[in-house]
Formats: structure tokens, C-alpha cells, sequence
């Protein structure tokens, strides 16, 4: 008997997943628990475990290839199906006799409450698919049955005639996509032929539109990730950027007394530290919109941009308040290592509540970076230098750095904004206030 | 039924003395128990002077020697209760408890018996210190042979006793120092209240609180406050450690699906251990938030007011970790 592997669903976005490689070849024999393959989704690389014993008789999807979510990507043979136990409380019943057994794969190792686990099982859902709400993302009861309920509200069964079907299939649409004119709302095959014509005018339409475009890149992955998310942002939060002039003679000289001690702490790692503080002391920029409430945050965990070559993932080293520079550093390395490879797990990519961006290395003085929701603040930093300042009555040559501060004015005002702008100001021209 | 309200003690003596009426059987053993003192906690003031010093015998300072008469007087036949005055000195008679008492039933094969009921006292609160504030019940739940009752309220005090001295084996009967004072409604007729039933103090429906002895009360209190915000608490108290109700606690995790254990001993591998043990097997798929106790830390009880009140559980630390587990913060 054919057990198929199917895409797991990684992510309440993810719709569809790319194989970048399998760690198993036709023939080979796998343990339950074993690597048997990594797939890309838009945030991570995720390894995906074989959920049950067999030998891999097929790979249906190739290294480099997509499959949707819920497609079979390989077919396992041999001993597995005894293991395909009903869970303990279920009584054995007289199973059906399909010739090719869809298995659910639950990839990612997610922090889940018991109820949680067995409510997901029961409905038949991934645990790894659902966004936690409990502390640090927990998953916990009320968000699986928040899936569920998403879940019913997003797939409306839709009604088609097998010979619709077969030829959206054939010309590759989904019956879904098509509005219905049967009866019941039900799919007709011509429904299906005036769908295909409007997509063929509207293709010529763009390419009309489109002379002179080189190349296209489609909106997938991180880039449609970023994309959205985004737009979503300037369509949502009313932004103020504030703008702070300060003298980073104190970071500089800190920096390079680290180094002394052999701790390689970047302006960043320094940076966090300094708004981990500054958030502790204005907890209303710690907070995040919630449905009809503003939520301040218990935790201090903060984002930091950063550029890979699939493009821009933030980081969240989490609990920044309470780690000193070496363990931020060294939270950072493992967090930039992780992004930048794209190894990192969707934990590592969620949960914060304050992002910093820089962009200082490529000469930028000051910009107004996009807040990242459900965050309400985020800070640019500038290049550092030098500059001539007056100091007291005399001018002198510093090294002077932008702070930029956008934050979300729906959550906090501009005066509490100002001195929240302000606090980090002091603390990066006094580091030592807290840092020694 | 006609009910008054009397004190905790008041109940307890009911208790004896009626069982001492009821059978000849029953008597009484321990340091200070006669009158004029009557018992340092004035339980058994009174029954010297109604029974007669061969019902109520009084022994020197002796918890190995007093014990191992009792054990040897329960053997043939009669139904003693002796009363360890701190439970902490029940470690000068732990081999006629836990090497005698509860195995002579099972060495037997069934054919002798230990109906001896250990009437003893524990608990913070008094400035007691190290010595005379300690909470040792899971000593004997984990003792084999030995059934542990502890009340916290007059009814369940007076109930679960005349059931003690009923029962076949030995009873270790742990009242709180701190309860003695304290009042509720008893029947004025007879009743009594078998082991291994627990008692719903309160119903809610957030979270199950799980207290014995002093803590239910606390417990109680605590819940009255976060009703107040909202948060409704389900109150049980087990009354007996073992035979535990495991079923009761179970059945009101699966309605909360969350489940803080509060106990004055120390946390570590206290009784709150079993119960968890008891309810991640048995309520797996209902628990919603990590199981959580709320005990003293593991040290010995301090001498100092305010550090013994620093250890001591009391109703402000059991709210905020029902409050902060219900509010998802834990």
C-alpha cells in the first residue's frame, strides 16, 4: 500500500511550498521522526519529518520545485501502515481500505497547551498552521478553534460540474476563482470557458500595458510576504516619523572598549539594549493594537531588520530587557546567521514589539522606516558622522547620528512618542547610565 | 436539620466524644491531653473529666513509646487516638507509624488489623519556627497502608474524624493550628463524611483551584476577590490525601481547563506533585495553560515574622497566579 507524504502547512498564509532538497532517495527505508526532506515557505527553510516508517518508493516533487499545500510530494511503501495507530482514546474501528492514505505531516516543532494539541488532532488541523496567542505564541485552545472557525469561513465549498472541473484543470484555474452561474452558484463548464477568455484578454491587456519590462518577478516568498505586509501597514497605522539629532561619541567609544574585552557587539546589539530600557520605562510604546483595546506588552522583544538575499526578514531577539550585550550579541549571531541562511524558525520571526532598522552602513542619514504591525513603533538609525557641533559656546567635530521614530498615532500621541525619543536619545549619548 | 456554628475544635471534640460514647472501644492517648490542661490546643478539654483517666491517658514525653502502645492496643481489638502535638515530632515515632502501623494489615495477610487514628497539627503562621511549622503529609500519603485525612472546615473536620475512628486502618488526621479558631456550620445530628470524597468548596468556571487544610480558606477568599474581576475559580478541596478523589478534580479540570495546586508544604515533591501527575495523565487533552503550583519554597520554615510570611502561601500570592495564569501571562 502507497502512503503519500503530503506539503505540510506551515503557516496560516502558506498556500504553497518549495522543496530545496531531499535528505532521502527512492529506495531508502525512513524511520518515523526522520528528516526526510526541507521545505521553503515564505518566512523559513523548515526540515519536515517522516510521520511514519516506510521506504521512499517515489518523489513526486523535485529539488527546486513547488507543490501546493496537501500535495503529495513522495509516496512511502513497506511497513507503515500499522503504525497509522488511531490516537489512545479513539476506539479501533473498521478502517476503509484506501489505496493511497493521506498522511497529515506536522513539520515544525510548535509550543502548544495539551488542549490545544488534542483539539487540533481531533478537527484534524496542523498545530504548526496556527498562529499562537499565549505567552511567547503559545498555542493555546481559543486559537485552534479560531482556525477552525477561519477555516470554515474561507473554504466555502464550492460547486462545480465534473466537466467544469476537468477543464478548469485542463486549463489550469481553480473552479474556486469562477463565479458560477448554474444553478445553486454551481460552476458550469461555460462558466469555465468565459473565465478562460477573460483571462487571456486580461493577460493581453497587461502585456500591452507592460512594454519595455525586462523581467518579472513574481510576488512570492519573502518578497510578497514583505510585500503585503507592507501595504498593509501604510494602509492601517496613522505614522509620524520624529527625527532626533544625537552624539553617538558615547556608542563609538563603548563599542571599541567592548572589543577591548573581546566582546564583538555591533551599534545594533548596543542600540537594543538601549530601547529594551527605553521601552521598560514608557510602556505605552511597548503595546500593540488589539481589537478595540491598545495591549501593552509584558515582554520587551525587539526586531531587528535584516537584509538577506531572499530579502527583508526581522529578527526578534526576545526578552531584550533582561540579556546583557554579550547575550544580545551572541542572540543576534545566531538570529543574522539563521536569517541570512535561511535555517531560521518561524519562532525566531515573531513575537516582537519594537523593530529597529538601519540602514547607517549604506550612508543613509535619515529616513521614515514602515512600521511593522502589530508593533506601534519603530526606530531608523542613520550613519554615524562627524559633523561640526556647537558644544556650550565653542564649535566642535563630533560623530552625529539620526534617529528616526515612526510611530502608529492611533496608539500612542506625539508627546509620550517625543519622550520615548527622547529616553533613547539620553541613553545613547549616556550608555553608561545603564551599560555599566 | 438544626445547624450551629462552632469552631473547628468544638467540632473535633464532638467527634471524639461522641464515638467514645457510642464505643467502649475508643480512648485516647498523648502528652497534656487530660484537664486541667485539656491538650496544648484544648482539643480534649473536657474529656478526662467525662470519661475518666483510663479513657483519656496521659504519657510523658515519649511519641516512639505512646505510638507503639496505641499500635499495640488497636491489635487487640480497641480503637485508640493519639495525638502528636506538632506533626513534626511525628519523626520521634516514624518507625511505629510507617514500619508497624501501616504494614501489619499487608504482613498479615489480612489477618490482623490497625484501627489507630494519629490525631496531629501542622502549619505556618504562629511564628512557629523550623521545627513546629512544618507540613509533612506527603510523608505518609507515599506511605503504603496509611490513610491521610485534612480538613479545613468544622464540618469536614468533625465528619472525616468519626469515619477515622471507624475505619479498620490507621489514620494519619492532620488538623492546622491556625484553624482551630475558626467557625462554621456543623448538624446538630449525627453524620459522617467518607474518605476519598471531595468537596467542591466553590464553583467557577476558569480555573480549578486544588488547596488543602488552611488553603482552601485562602483559596476561598482569593477567589471572591478575582470574581470581582472577573475571573471565576472553582474551589476543591480532596479532604483526604489518600484515598484521593481523583475523579472529582479531574472532572473539574476537564470543565476549566486550567489547574493550580495550593499547598502550605514545600513545593518540592509535595502532595500538589500527585495531583498534577494525576491530571496531565488522566485530563491531558483539557489542560489549556501550564499546570502551576502555588506552595512554600523549599526551605525550612523561617523563625522571623515577616520571613515566614515571605514563605508562607497566603490568599495575595494564590489570586495573582490564578489571575496571571487565567490572564495567559504564565
Amino acid at each position: 500500500m502507497g502512503l503519500e507524504i503530503t506539503m505540510p502547512q506551515l503557516g496560516l498564509t502558506m498556500e504553497r511550498g518549495k522543496v530545496v532538497k531531499w535528505l532521502v532517495g527512492v529506495g531508502d527505508t525512513v524511520e518515523r521522526g526522520q528528516p526526510i526532506f526541507e521545505v521553503e515557505t515564505d518566512k523559513a527553510i523548515v526540515t519536515v519529518e517522516a510521520q511514519q516508517s516506510g521506504k521512499v518508493a517515489r518523489i513526486l516533487v523535485a529539488e527546486g520545485e513547488e507543490a501546493p499545500v496537501g500535495a503529495a510530494v513522495a509516496v512511502l511503501e513497506g511497513a507503515a501502515a500499522p503504525e497509522a495507530a488511531p490516537p489512545p482514546e479513539a476506539k479501533p474501528e473498521p478502517k476503509p481500505a484506501p489505496e493511497a492514505v493521506r498522511l497529515p505531516v506536522s513539520a515544525v516543532r510548535v509550543e502548544a497547551s495539551w488542549k490545544a494539541r488534542a483539539e487540533a488532532r481531533k478537527a484534524g488541523l496542523d498545530i504548526g498552521s496556527i498562529a499562537g496567542t499565549g505567552p511567547g505564541g503559545r498555542v493555546v485552545a481559543a486559537d485552534v478553534a479560531r482556525a477552525l472557525a477561519a477555516k470554515a469561513a474561507a473554504v466555502p465549498a464550492v460547486k462545480a460540474t465534473p466537466a467544469a472541473e476537468k477543464l478548469a484543470a485542463a486549463l489550469g484555474l481553480e473552479v474556486s476563482g469562477i463565479a458560477g452561474t448554474g444553478p445553486g452558484g454551481r460552476v458550469m463548464e461555460e462558466d469555465v470557458v468565459r473565465a478562460a477568455a477573460e483571462a487571456i484578454r486580461g493577460r493581453g491587456a497587461v502585456a500591452a500595458a507592460a512594454a519595455g519590462v525586462v523581467d518579472r518577478v513574481p510576488l512570492t516568498g519573502v518578497r510578497g510576504l514583505v510585500s503585503r505586509r507592507m501595504a498593509e501597514s501604510a494602509r492601517e497605522t496613522a505614522r509620524v516619523t520624529l527625527f532626533r539629532e544625537v552624539d553617538a561619541g558615547a556608542l563609538v567609544r563603548l563599542r571599541e572598549r567592548l572589543k577591548g574585552e573581546g566582546v564583538e557587539a555591533t551599534y545594533n546589539d548596543i542600540l537594543v539594549r538601549l530601547c529594551a530600557e527605553a521601552l521598560r520605562r514608557h510602556p505605552d510604546a511597548n503595546a500593540r493594537l488589539g481589537d478595540g483595546v491598545i495591549e501593552h506588552l509584558g515582554d520587551v522583544n525587539i526586531g531587528l531588520a535584516v537584509d538577506t538575499e531572499r530579502g527583508l526578514l526581522v529578527v526578534v531577539i526576545k526578552g531584550a530587557d533582561r540579556l546583557n550585550l554579550r547575550e544580545i550579541a551572541r542572540e543576534r549571531g545566531r538570529l543574522v546567521e539563521g536569517a541570512r541562511s535561511g535555517r531560521i524558525g518561524p519562532d525566531d520571526l515573531r513575537g516582537g514589539t519594537f523593530t529597529i532598522t538601519n540602514l547607517g552602513m549604506y550612508g543613509v542619514e535619515g529616513f521614515t522606516p514602515v512600521i511593522n504591525l502589530p508593533e506601534c513603533c519603530i526606530l531608523g538609525v542613520g550613519r554615524i558622522v562627524k559633523k561640526p557641533v556647537a558644544v556650550d559656546d565653542a564649535v566642535v567635530v563630533r560623530p552625529m547620528m539620526v534617529l528616526s521614530l515612526t510611530f502608529d498615532h492611533r496608539v500612542i500621541d506625539g508627546a509620550p512618542a517625543a519622550r520615548f525619543l527622547d529616553t533613547i536619545a539620553r541613553l545613547v549619548e549616556e550608555p553608561a547610565l545603564i551599560l555599566t | 436539620m438544626a445547624v450551629r456554628e462552632i469552631t473547628y475544635r468544638e467540632a473535633l471534640k464532638e467527634a471524639m466524644r461522641e464515638e467514645m460514647l457510642r464505643d467502649e472501644t475508643v480512648f485516647l492517648i498523648g502528652e497534656d491531653i487530660a484537664d486541667p490542661h485539656g491538650g496544648s490546643y484544648k482539643v480534649t478539654a473536657g474529656l478526662s473529666t467525662e470519661f475518666g483517666l483510663d479513657r483519656v491517658i496521659q504519657t510523658p514525653i515519649s511519641e516512639q513509646g505512646f505510638i507503639g502502645t496505641a499500635v499495640g492496643a488497636a491489635l487487640i481489638g480497641r480503637r485508640p487516638i493519639a495525638e502528636i502535638l506538632y506533626i513534626d515530632f511525628c519523626t520521634m515515632a516514624m518507625d511505629q507509624i510507617v514500619n508497624q502501623a501501616a504494614k501489619i494489615r499487608y504482613m498479615s495477610g489480612g489477618q490482623a488489623k490497625v484501627p489507630l487514628v494519629i490525631r496531629t497539627q501542622g502549619g505556618m503562621g504562629r511564628s512557629s519556627a523550623a521545627q513546629h511549622a512544618q507540613s509533612l503529609e506527603a510523608w505518609f500519603v507515599h506511605t503504603p497502608g496509611l490513610l491521610v485525612a485534612m480538613p479545613s472546615t468544622p464540618y469536614d473536620a468533625k465528619g472525616l474524624l468519626k469515619t477515622a475512628i471507624r475505619l479498620d486502618d490507621p489514620v494519619i488526621f492532620i488538623e492546622h493550628k491556625l484553624l482551630y479558631n475558626t467557625k462554621g456550620p456543623v448538624p446538630e445530628e449525627e453524620y459522617t463524611i467518607p474518605f476519598g470524597v471531595a468537596d467542591v468548596k466553590r464553583e467557577g468556571r476558569d480555573c480549578t483551584v486544588v488547596a488543602t487544610s488552611r488553603t482552601v480558606l485562602m483559596t476561598l477568599a482569593a477567589a471572591e476577590t478575582l470574581e470581582r474581576e472577573g475571573i471565576s475559580v472553582e474551589v476543591v478541596d480532596p479532604r483526604t490525601l489518600f484515598p484521593l478523589d481523583v475523579d472529582t478534580i479531574v472532572a473539574s479540570v476537564k470543565k476549566t481547563s486550567r489547574l493550580v495546586v495550593v499547598h502550605e508544604a514545600v513545593e518540592r515533591c509535595g502532595f500538589g506533585a500527585e495531583v498534577v501527575a494525576q491530571v496531565a495523565e488522566k485530563a491531558y487533552g483539557y489542560v489549556d495553560a501550564p499546570i502551576v503550583r502555588v506552595c512554600a519554597p523549599s526551605v525550612p520554615a523561617p523563625f522571623a515574622r515577616q520571613l515566614e510570611d515571605y514563605v508562607m502561601v497566603d490568599e495575595k500570592k494564590i489570586a495573582d497566579k490564578v489571575r496571571r495564569l487565567v490572564r495567559g501571562e504564565i
